[in-house]
């Protein structure tokens, strides 16, 4: 009977890291199984839960996990397309028809057009070592290569501009360290929605125990500015770096900047250093104070930018050079946007300027993975090299589609000159991004329905997500409960988490790891892939890997099965830059100079000052609300990370669904005059395309802005009207100026109700 | 009324509203979608106001966790006429599912939204503090699944020596009515939040 706690009886309870979809955690679960079935789920239940050592507790996604694991939609059988594609008409075939299938295509697309022109996109919807693309990597590897890609959709701008200020990514204090700070600026930042690292939240509320003032900056009142924040201040979209010079220039203009840590460890904060050959150029001060272009960036001209009032600007950047040591803690929200690379500049200049950088509850700001050593190792199952040595920057998959032959060094290519060809085999392995979560969905699907472009397309996966409704070959993956796998603490790097087998997998489905193994055997490279290891042997292996470079005293696998994880033992937090700090000519940066690039030179020699200025400014975006385009799409529309998927996993999660319902969120102000009513059927559009969600009326993001969960699955009705409210249809494929990288957050549209829509 | 009262501890102030609490009970309880014997409601209310070009919020915003109290003077248990409700020594207020007629007394007595009706089965079931965990030492799920460590749980006198709180923040029914066994930490923004006419903003999320 419902609504009785579940008979333990004849169950084995097993600790095992949360199946990892690339959210922010890493959390530990305990799983009770009887007969190949999830009865339930807890969590970690280690005793003590100190601050050196906190329990990994899972978030809502964790715990709904069996809804997805027994989910009635798995794929149970290899599915051949029999009708146009993205039409998702199938026809079951066997694993041998659809491994031969799949390796004649493999041969036969490699002799006509070259290994250039195979392709395994990005994807994280499985994460661990021989689970998801690795498995996939590899293969293609031994079979002559095929075109990688670098950056993310996840932090593209952040990894390539942190650098430009730093000369590294590793520029984050230890999160132990945010208990001494006096001041953290959460900004674009929502830990408790994405997870930003297990325990981050926990670790804010922490140190604000201790006094530490929280204020959050973001346009909506998330989750974690309710329950981290001692305040809230709500900034337009893509307007962070007008804020965050405004900062600079009260700083400046009241003599609250770090004047001797600027002239020790800084590079072309003004005239009296730059860098050699630049002399005459303009400085970050010249820009604050308007030098060169009659405009002092005060507070009251970011207002009008940033619907910040003034005096919160100017009283914001008083408490933040006064009360040191603070943090200036930037989210990725703020970064995937026209010119994402701006705001990660400004706000690493801001934490220099202040002399906020290598010390103790300070933090230098941008990507921030961890002192000493960057964080998590990551996947450690090896790829092996690329012959081919191609590259593309992860988000212009679509334009080696289409002009692979033609893309050149200004479109991101590396390690080769020129590709030889257009992509013409795609094999989407645990990814949903061909369709869903690429930006302007029906242009990807016109893409994708033109068998001319790529002519075959294989998607593995657990379920038919709207990418695997597009495929040519349909391949049943395993979850994550069904293999082995081993993980490590994602940014943080704290702890690690054994995945082990639980469950045997339904139907015919596979592992990724199977699927590689029999698909190489088919090539003649079954010794050469698999090296005579099983999944478990690989997990084995990946534990040495990090035995070797970090952890002497990790245990076996047999040992970690019973905890499920490994604690990292206790230490000093660290403090990155300290060194730097205390000695620049001894410790100097690994940037050109030597110092904390503001102004920096490689991207001046770029000669792009319009896009990609050599010192951090705030440009304003190609969607706008001070464009044109507001004329017929006067709202803003973010697509954020909430806690109802993992991007587009778990969207089809009953009880998740349950508990964060997609819906626009809407300000009463921008609903009222459009008649729109909470709970009504709200149709989104632009010249891209046209969803219909229901609305959620509130006043917890700005008027101006509305907000829709990203990763809901596309769900095209018979006129191309998205019913499952996938802000993708709305998205821009057009990419940032420096980083390549995706821009989706920067997007106008205009709403209406309508009378019907489906509920979902 | 019993000596020893089992009670929740809420701390508002610390809780984001990510609902962990209410899908490990959902989980543990095996309780079908649209029955929430844990939920958590978010409250918010207020306004804004354009200031040049500057917008400028005045919100409360904050959430409740709010399970069954378990109450010293439950209506429930007063309102149903099989006597399926009842009180235990520990406080613990218990519903027996073979004795339950069905009749929803109890949901329209409790002010609190705690009985939960299962069409399916035609009777109503709520929380039981997860006595099955108690009883072997354990917590109950809610409290150890919380990621914020905003819930906690013993008896109430010793509960609000060790933790403090109150009975009661808007807009919950006044702490006389029911006299429940929840202490609550509030948030800060709650004490403004009757003035801005703050209500509950996501009741579909917590109910059928």
């Amino acid at each position: 009977m419902t609504g009785s706690p579940s008979s333990l009886e004849g169950a084995r309870m097993v600790r095992a890291g949360c199946p990892a979809h690339n959210c922010g955690g890493r959390c530990l679960l305990r799983i009770w199984v009887r007969d190949n079935t999830i009865i339930r789920i807890d969590t970690d239940d280690r005793p003590g839960d100190s601050l050196s050592q906190p329990q990994l507790r899972a978030c809502i996604r964790g715990r709904a996990y069996r809804w997805r694991q027994h989910h009635k939609d798995r794929l149970l059988y290899p599915l051949k397309r029999t009708g146009p594609r993205g039409e998702a008409s199938f026809a079951r075939i066997s694993w041998n028809e659809a491994l031969d299938l799949f390796a004649a295509e493999l041969l036969r697309i490699r002799k006509t057009f070259g290994n250039n022109a195979l392709f395994v996109p990005y994807g994280t919807g499985s994460y661990n070592q021989t689970n998801g693309r690795w498995t996939a990597e590899r293969l293609l590897h031994l079979f002559g290569g095929c075109v990688d890609y670098y950056n993310s959709y996840s932090w593209a701008c952040i990894s390539a501009a942190t650098p430009t200020v730093y000369g590294t990514n590793i520029t984050g204090n230890d999160r132990r360290d945010w208990l001494n700070s006096k001041l953290i600026l959460m900004w674009s930042w929502n830990p408790a929605e994405m997870r930003d690292g297990t325990n981050s939240e926990y670790y804010i509320k922490k140190a604000r125990e201790r006094g530490t003032r929280v204020v959050c900056l973001d346009p909506r009142m998330t989750l974690s500015s309710v329950a981290l924040a001692d305040e809230w201040i709500p900034i337009r979209p893509g307007t962070d770096a007008a804020m965050m010079s405004a900062m600079a220039y009260v700083c400046l203009d009241e003599g609250l900047i770090d004047r001797e840590f600027i002239r020790t460890h800084c590079l072309g904060f003004d005239e009296t250093q730059m860098p050699p050959g630049c002399e005459g150029e303009e400085s970050y001060k010249d820009y604050i104070l308007g030098t060169r272009d009659g405009l002092p960036k005060t507070p009251a001209w970011a207002e009008k930018i940033t619907a910040v009032p003034r005096a919160t600007i100017a009283r914001l950047a008083r408490e933040y050079a006064t009360n040191k040591p603070a943090v200036l803690y930037q989210g990725y929200g703020m970064q995937r946007r026209a010119y994402g690379e701006q705001p990660v500049r400004a706000g690493c200049v801001l934490a220099a300027i202040t002399g906020n950088v290598g010390i103790p509850g300070g933090w230098a700001g941008g990507i921030a993975l961890q002192a000493p050593h960057g964080g998590p190792l990551w996947t450690v199952f090896p790829t092996g090299r690329n012959p081919s040595r191609a590259k593309i920057p992860s988000f212009l998959w679509s334009e080696a589609v289409l002009r692979g032959k033609d893309m050149g060094w200004e479109d991101g290519l590396r390690g080769v000159e020129s590709l030889g060809t257009d992509i013409k085999l795609i094999w989407s392995v645990a990814s949903n991004i061909l369709i869903n979560q690429h930006a302007n969905v029906n242009r990807s699907a016109r893409i994708l329905r033109d068998e001319r472009l790529v002519e075959f397309l294989v998607v593995q996966d657990n379920f038919l997500t709207p990418t695997a409704r597009f495929a040519d070959l349909v391949l049943p993956a395993c979850t994550q409960f069904e293999t082995w796998g081993l993980q490590d603490g994602w940014k943080y790097g704290d702890d690690i988490l054994l995945a082990p087998q639980i469950l045997d997998p339904p139907g015919e489905a596979k592992s990724d790891y199977w699927i590689g193994s029999e698909l190489a055997r088919r090539l003649g490279l079954y010794e050469a892939y698999t090296e005579g290891r099983t999944e478990k042997d690989w997990v084995a292996w990946g534990l040495a890997r990090y035995r070797e470079k970090r952890y002497p005293d990790l245990p076996s696998v047999e040992e970690l099965e019973n905890a499920g994880m490994y604690a990292v033992p206790d230490r000093e937090p660290a403090v990155a830059f300290a060194k730097f700090r205390e000695d620049p000519q001894r410790n100097p940066l690994p940037t050109p100079s030597g110092r904390i690039e503001i102004f920096s030179k490689q991207l001046h020699n770029l000669g792009r000052p319009d896009e990609i200025p050599a010192v951090p400014k705030y440009i304003r975006e190609w969607e706008s609300p001070f464009g044109p385009e507001a004329g017929a799409y006067p709202l803003q529309a973010v697509g954020h990370h909430a806690l109802s998927r993992v991007h587009s996993t778990h969207d089809n999660n009953p009880a998740l669904a349950e508990g964060f319902p997609q819906r626009v969120f809407m300000n009463p102000i921008d609903a009222g005059p459009r008649r729109i009513r909470d709970g009504d059927p709200v149709k989104l559009w632009n010249e891209r395309g046209a969803i219909v969600v229901r609305c959620r009326i509130t006043e917890r993001i700005m008027p101006g802005v509305v907000a829709v969960p990203q990763g809901a699955w596309w769900k095209p009705d018979k006129d191309g009207v998205d019913q499952g409210g996938n802000i993708n249809v709305l998205t821009s494929e057009r990419w940032t100026p420096f980083a390549l990288g995706n821009a989706q957050h920067t997007i106008m549209v205009q709403a209406a109700k309508v009378k019907k829509a489906g509920r979902r | 009324m019993p000596e020893f009262q089992y009670a929740f501890h809420f701390d508002s102030s610390a809780c984001s509203g990510c609902k962990t609490c209410q899908l490990a009970c959902k989980d543990k309880n095996n309780l079908p979608m649209g029955s929430f014997w844990r939920r958590v409601y978010e409250v918010s209310g207020g306004g804004w106001r354009k200031d040049g070009e500057a917008w400028i919020p005045d919100i409360a915003a904050y959430n409740l966790s709010i399970s069954c109290q378990h109450c010293r003077e439950a209506p429930c248990i007063k309102g149903c006429p099989s006597g399926a409700l009842a009180k235990r020594a520990d406080g613990i207020v218990t519903l027996d599912k073979a004795k339950c007629l069905g009749c929803r007394y109890c949901e329209w007595t409790c002010p609190y939204g705690a009985p939960q009706f299962d069409p399916e089965t035609g009777i109503v079931t709520k929380c039981d503090f997860c006595l099955d965990l108690i009883e072997i030492g354990e917590r109950p799920a809610c409290v150890t699944s919380c990621p914020m460590r905003a819930l906690d749980f013993g008896e109430l006198e010793e509960l609000k020596i060790r933790l403090g709180g109150v009975g009661r923040v808007f807009p919950l029914p006044p702490e006389s009515q029911t006299k429940p066994a929840l202490l609550i930490k509030p948030h800060p923004s709650s004490a403004r939040a009757e003035a801005l006419a703050a209500a509950t903003a996501n009741r579909e999320e917590v109910s059928r």
